[in-house]
């Protein structure tokens, strides 16, 4: 569907194609008009070509079905996450109904969550070994892993509060209002989330 | 097909899809949020229908609670992907991944019409407890069939 998604039949770490103090074609180190040279380089980009070079790195690049595969377990975690999250949101805003509690919810989804999370982790790790410097290197996917981390943090502390007292997020106006921002804020996150990990694909 | 194909993807609008830089991404971000709700929200029944999760609500609770997102995300969903397809309809007509998960698409949604028209008028009786085998196999089935949709999907990206 896109080129970059393509780039990893062709063995070549992204960055290497298209920045302009790697010599395409052999990974020679060559800098240009004054740019880097190899020990100047960012520790970052010399761990990326550490790690695209390391044997498991090229095993997984070898095998074309691997990155589709881990790709639809990510995207199914996704799924499981992202509607979570969307229900957890409409009961903190009041949009869905009242009959079942916060507390039920949570404690029935959050399970879900914990574990989708984990996978997602799980495949990240596995998506990132075989394309470090598609992930590493990427602004956007740097923003993605820090939203990442505060929705998660919100969904932990929207729990933690609720396993010591049930109705703790409607206890008062001012814990409403906390919850209602904090499940709008996680929504927010989750969408952003997703776009940003699109978008890591054409950056 | 490959005509109509060809005339498609010359109108104007997917014209201005496949020449814009942004465009496509935008699009295709817009299908992927829409889906994960539809896959999220299907799941959610698949799984209660397997008697794995949510098993303290009834099955009703749970389809009452998800389809309204399913149906609402599945319409966007299906025009982003319309106009994905649009822009480059010869091409995709052609791939086979793309042929995979629209036959997958189809036999997930005739799965869904059986189910609603057959098994699930009986759902008073077994709203609470664990689902018959015919309600089962209907969510495993839908299980299966999404799972490959999704990788059918992510495949087309890897051959077009």
């Amino acid at each position: 569907m896109d080129s970059q998604d393509a780039s990893i039949q062709k063995k070549v770490p992204n960055h290497t194609r298209n920045s302009p103090h790697l010599a395409p074609g052999n990974g020679r180190i060559v800098p240009p008009h004054g740019q880097l040279a190899e020990r100047d380089r960012p520790l970052i980009a010399v761990f990326c070509d550490w790690l695209a070079a390391t044997r498991v790195s090229q095993r997984f690049q070898d095998l074309d079905w691997f990155v589709p595969l881990v790709q639809t377990i990510h995207i199914l975690s996704i799924a499981v996450v992202m509607t979570s999250v969307g229900f957890i949101a409409c009961k903190l805003l009041g949009l869905s109904g009242r009959r079942r509690s916060l507390a039920a919810l949570m404690g029935g989804t959050m399970p879900w969550v914990w574990s989708a999370l984990a996978l997602l982790l799980i495949t990240g790790t596995l998506l990132t070994i075989t394309e470090p410097a598609r992930e590493l290197l990427n602004l956007l996917f740097r923003i993605k892993m820090l939203m990442v981390l505060a929705m998660a943090a919100i969904l932990l502390l929207l729990q933690e509060r609720l396993t010591r007292d049930p109705d703790y997020w409607t206890a008062s106006a001012g814990r409403r209002g906390s919850a209602r921002a904090l499940g709008s804020a996680a929504l927010l996150l989750a969408v952003c989330i997703i776009i940003a990990g699109r978008w890591i694909a054409y950056t | 097909m490959n005509d109509w194909c060809e005339w498609l993807q010359n109108l104007p609008v997917p014209t201005a899809i496949r020449e814009s830089g942004d465009l496509f991404p935008a699009i295709e971000t817009l299908h992927v949020l829409a889906f994960v709700l539809v896959i999220g929200s299907i799941l959610r029944v698949d799984l209660r229908l397997l008697g794995v999760a949510h098993r303290r609500e009834s099955v009703r609770s749970i389809t009452a609670q998800s389809l309204p997102l399913t149906w609402t995300a599945f319409v966007v969903a299906a025009c982003a992907g319309a106009l994905l397809f649009s822009s480059k309809a010869v091409i995709y007509s052609a791939d086979l991944p793309f042929r995979l998960k629209m036959i997958c698409l189809l036999l997930a949604g005739l799965n869904m019409a059986a189910f609603h028209a057959l098994t699930y008028r009986r759902v008073a009786d077994w709203d609470h407890g664990r689902p018959p085998p015919a309600a089962r196999f209907a969510g495993g089935a839908s299980l299966v069939l999404w799972t490959v949709i999704v990788g059918a999907g992510r495949w087309i990206g890897f051959t077009t």
